[in-house]
């Protein structure tokens, strides 16, 4: 019998998750059907917390399994190229080395299908910049916790525009000490202190 | 401008007790490296030497011409004479300006496991104490001797810095700092895995918790004893409404905090409960602390106007200057974000105005001045 494993995500159940992966990996069912069936468990979770039925601690839970999951399951897909509805570069910028709500937001916004290209912690400005020309994402996310870290964000921002990379790029600003006055500073596309609500913000800004 | 009819210290006790006050009280919740990149100090230079640090503190409140009382007296901590004693750091690994980061960084706390689901047992067995005393090796190699010089060395500065304030006529409320038992797991064991204690191994974790709040109580007791200053900072930044639902809040952390608080108050101890990060949801659970014994001070995420609405006629709230708009805002924006918190929280009193958890390192000087100035301008209708 097939277990629901979009549901077994919803309620964090480890061995349900990861041993259904294994056997139907063994029946050889493709990856990214299964990546699939996660992604809409990680929507259900998504549904749940907007309704305000599941908390942080809840997401956190699944999106720890998520994760693990897609560790089985990303080297598998090969050329199997996975559809996306989006890419987002993010990092936490200089000065600055948080990231465990970086973290969290990278696991969520994988499930929620965009692609995402972390560029970690303490990213200096120059970085942000090159993967920007590089991998022309449609959005930039910043991650931040400390308030030094505004002013690389503003001079990354300062930069892709001298460089004609702002037009065409959104640019969200998350972590605990952001506020509307940091998104105004930085002429921001949006800015929230809470992961459900900055996926949100992302499908909205490419018009999902 | 109105006539002040009372001193800072009268305002003060006035506030905490929700009694009339002539004006709002102000006491920013700040340590040194604000005051220290303001006097042109780096952040280490003012670290490694504690009268720079500290008395560039002394030097922003002369600037400004004063304010009403100091939450914390500034730069050090009130450690007890024990190798376990922490005086309220949290416990992981902290990384400096100058030693691990730039001269000029703020300070920086790495989330890493430094305490393990392997030694709940010893927590279990030996108390919050005993495993502190038994594994010191680990948390400060410094050896035992080095370790109780420095809490001692702490302990004489931090009395040092309460006179200070007090010959200038100014209260400081806290003269012990602690942490919640979920505030300690979360930061040493890390929040993801602590969430996960909680989901796979609750009745262990709870046992934990059963093991340590005993020895944290105690210890403030002794630290407030030393210190001669009746009052403790506790700490809860990782237990309210943004991380958690209200069943593990009233399972792991709020009868800790209760018992805590409760204790304290016994003890004549007054607590400041330092709640950062979104405690909205939790609000009405404070109403059965020991009134006008606790101050809920808000760091701007939980909302302040309902604090007061729930709060009122309970305990003293403080807060909540966002650390962004003193970092990227104008004298303007300060002005009016404190009018409207002076009107509505400070009414018929039960309000000290400070900021959202902490001074930021870039608070600029002039932001700075237009809060402190307005509880000295604008007065509750
Ligand atoms: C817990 C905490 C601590 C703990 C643990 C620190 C840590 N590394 O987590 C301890 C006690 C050790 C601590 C120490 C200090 N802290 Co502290 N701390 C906090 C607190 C309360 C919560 C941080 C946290 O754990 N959040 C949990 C994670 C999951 O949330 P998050 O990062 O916000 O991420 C969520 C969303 O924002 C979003 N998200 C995150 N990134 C992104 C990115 C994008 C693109 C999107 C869309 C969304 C998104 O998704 C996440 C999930 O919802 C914040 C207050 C706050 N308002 O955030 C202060 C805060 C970070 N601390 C602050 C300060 C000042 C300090 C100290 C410097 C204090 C001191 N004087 O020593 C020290 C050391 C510096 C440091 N922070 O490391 C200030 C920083 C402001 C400033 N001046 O720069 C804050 C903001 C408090 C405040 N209001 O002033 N702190």
């Amino acid at each position: 019998m097939k277990e629901d494993l979009a549901q077994a995500l919803v309620d964090f159940n480890k061995n349900v998750v990861l041993g259904e992966i294994t056997r139907r990996l063994k029946d050889r069912q493709e990856p990214i059907e299964l990546i699939s069936e996660l992604q809409d468990g990680m929507a259900r979770i998504g549904q749940k917390f907007e309704t305000g039925d599941f908390f942080l601690s809840e997401l956190l839970m699944s999106a720890d399994l998520f994760s693990k999951a897609m560790q089985i399951l990303e080297p598998r897909l090969q050329d199997t190229a996975m559809d996306t509805i989006g890419t987002i570069v993010v990092g936490t910028p200089k000065g600055d080395i948080h990231d465990i709500g970086k973290n969290i937001f990278v696991t969520v916004a994988k499930g929620a299908g965009f692609e995402i290209h972390d560029l970690g912690v303490d990213v200096p400005v120059q970085d942000f910049v090159e993967s920007v020309e590089a991998i022309k994402p449609q959005i930039l996310g910043f991650s931040a916790l400390l308030t030094p870290s505004f002013e690389p964000m503003k001079e990354t921002v300062d930069l892709l525009i001298k460089k004609g990379l702002r037009e065409d790029l959104k640019i969200i600003v998350g972590g605990g000490v952001t506020t509307g006055t940091v998104k105004r500073y930085l002429g921001a596309d949006g800015q929230t202190t809470d992961v459900m609500d900055g996926i949100k913000q992302c499908k909205k800004l490419i018009g999902i | 401008m109105p006539q002040e009819t009372m001193t800072p210290m009268q305002r003060i006790e006035a506030a905490v007790k929700l009694e009339p006050v002539d004006r709002i009280p102000c006491a920013p919740l700040m340590d040194i490296f604000f005051p220290a990149k303001y006097k042109g100090f780096t952040v280490a230079e003012a670290m490694r030497d504690w009268k720079k640090g500290f008395y560039s503190i002394a030097d922003v409140f002369e600037e400004v011409g004063g304010w009403d009382a100091m939450i914390l007296p500034g730069y050090s901590i009130p450690a007890t004479p024990h190798v376990y004693s922490s005086g309220g750091i949290a416990l992981g690994k902290n990384l400096f300006p100058g030693t691990h980061l730039g001269e000029n960084d703020s300070p920086q706390f790495l989330e890493t496991e430094i305490i393990t689901r392997d030694d709940y047992d010893d927590i279990i067995t030996l108390g919050w104490k005993g495993f502190r005393a038994k594994h010191q090796q680990r948390y400060n190699p410094a050896g035992e001797e080095q370790t109780i010089k420095w809490t001692q060395r702490q302990m004489e500065r931090y009395k040092t810095e309460l006179k200070f304030w007090r010959d200038k006529g100014i209260r400081t409320l806290c003269g012990a700092i602690t942490s919640s038992p979920l505030m300690i797991l979360s930061t040493s064991r890390t929040l993801l895995e602590v969430t996960k204690d909680i989901y796979e191994i609750p009745a262990k974790l709870e046992a934990v918790m059963d093991a340590m709040v005993d020895d944290l109580i105690s210890d403030v007791v002794e630290a407030s004893q030393l210190s001669g200053q009746s009052g403790v900072m506790l700490i809860m930044e990782r237990g309210g409404g943004f991380y958690y639902p209200l069943n593990i809040y009233e399972r792991f952390e709020y009868p800790y905090m209760k018992k805590m608080v409760e204790a304290f108050a016994a003890e004549g101890i007054l607590t400041v409960m330092h709640l950062d990060q979104n405690y909205t949801l939790n609000l009405p659970y404070f109403k059965d602390l020991p009134s006008k014994m606790v101050i809920a001070e808000l760091d701007s995420m939980t909302d302040i106007f309902k604090a007061k609405e729930i709060l009122k006629g309970h305990m003293c709230i403080a807060g909540d200057v966002p650390a962004a708009m003193s970092s990227l805002g104008t004298p303007e924006e300060m002005e009016e974000y404190c009018r409207k918190l002076i009107d509505i929280v400070g009414k018929d009193s039960g309000f000290i105005l400070s900021t959202g958890c902490t001074c930021p390192i870039d608070c600029k000087m002039e932001n700075f001045k237009a809060m402190v100035n307005t509880t000295k301008n604008h007065y509750p209708h």
